[in-house]
């Protein structure tokens, strides 16, 4: 019983871990089982890929800074980590994100690799 | 002695105030009761509407196809969209009266939004507003800025 407890506890702790942005990086890496390529995310994020919008329509092409919401016009903070100290910290609003704004975009799920490729990205901006 | 309001004083207050004091009454609107997960979720995109602004059979028809919210994909996990649907509905408007005349549920074409808002209508329809959902461009203070999540 003991024993079950403190596994019980072990898992907890790891599941309440905070992620930082690096996390996702080596996940979808892993996932994708090729290294990313910033380059290839940069082009992925500011090229419409047959939907109305591409990543950068809200986030702009230099996430470092403040994007606006194509549709609603509402604010949206940096999606960049160096600029805003609160993205990708958090696995499940990553997943939820990437899973409603890939839809948005692209009609489909994004790939790990192109989950992983915008990360590198992302990372390499200062 | 006072000095009485020149004719221009009085134009303007009739003309340019009046029609803005509207926003005093902002308040009216916020529900009974306070649910964090609304506010959260659905100001992620745009000022977490105030539920009294629909009737409960227009909240359960948005819930229920969130991954095709107007054009774009707000899909939440079962229990989130469980639990902020239950409040939709707790605080939903009871008058009928407010339904949307749209065959899909919006605020903005409900009659009561068209009269009270053909100022911003007009706004809109020169391209000067956005959209007609982006109720901060107009309404400032406290009650709106809850709403938007900051």
């Amino acid at each position: 019983m003991r024993y079950l407890l403190i596994v019980a506890a072990v898992l907890f702790a790891a599941g309440a871990r905070a992620e930082v942005p690096r996390d996702f990086l080596s996940r979808f890496e892993k996932e994708a089982g090729v290294a990313a390529s910033a380059e290839r995310g940069a082009r992925f994020f500011s090229t419409r890929q047959g939907g109305e919008w591409s990543c950068a329509s809200c986030h702009t092409e230099k996430p470092t800074q403040a994007g606006r919401h194509a549709k609603t016009e509402k604010a949206i903070t940096p999606l960049a980590p160096a600029a805003n100290a609160e993205r990708f910290t958090d696995a499940a609003k990553v997943d939820k994100w990437f899973r409603r704004n890939c839809n948005d975009t692209l009609n489909r799920l994004c790939s790990a690799q192109e989950k992983a490729d915008v990360m590198a990205w992302l990372l390499s901006l200062k | 002695m006072i000095n009485l309001p020149s004719a221009a004083q009085l134009v303007f207050v009739l003309l340019i105030a009046v029609p803005f004091s509207a926003a005093a009454r902002d308040d009216a609107w916020q529900p009974r009761e306070d649910n964090a997960a609304w506010r959260a979720e659905c100001s992620a995109c745009h000022i977490a509407f105030p539920p009294a602004l629909l009737p409960a059979d227009d909240w359960l028809d948005i819930m229920s196809r969130l991954d095709k919210h107007y054009g774009v994909d707000a899909s939440l996990e079962t229990t989130l969209r469980q639990q902020i649907g239950a409040f939709l509905e707790r605080n939903a408007a009871a008058n009928r009266s407010l339904t949307s005349r749209d065959d899909v549920p919006r605020i903005t074409s409900a009659d009561w939004f068209v009269r009270k808002h053909q100022g911003a209508i007009r706004l809109w329809r020169k391209g000067k507003l956005k959209s007609l959902a982006d109720c901060a461009a107009c309404h400032k203070g406290p009650d709106i800025e809850r709403m938007t999540g900051n």
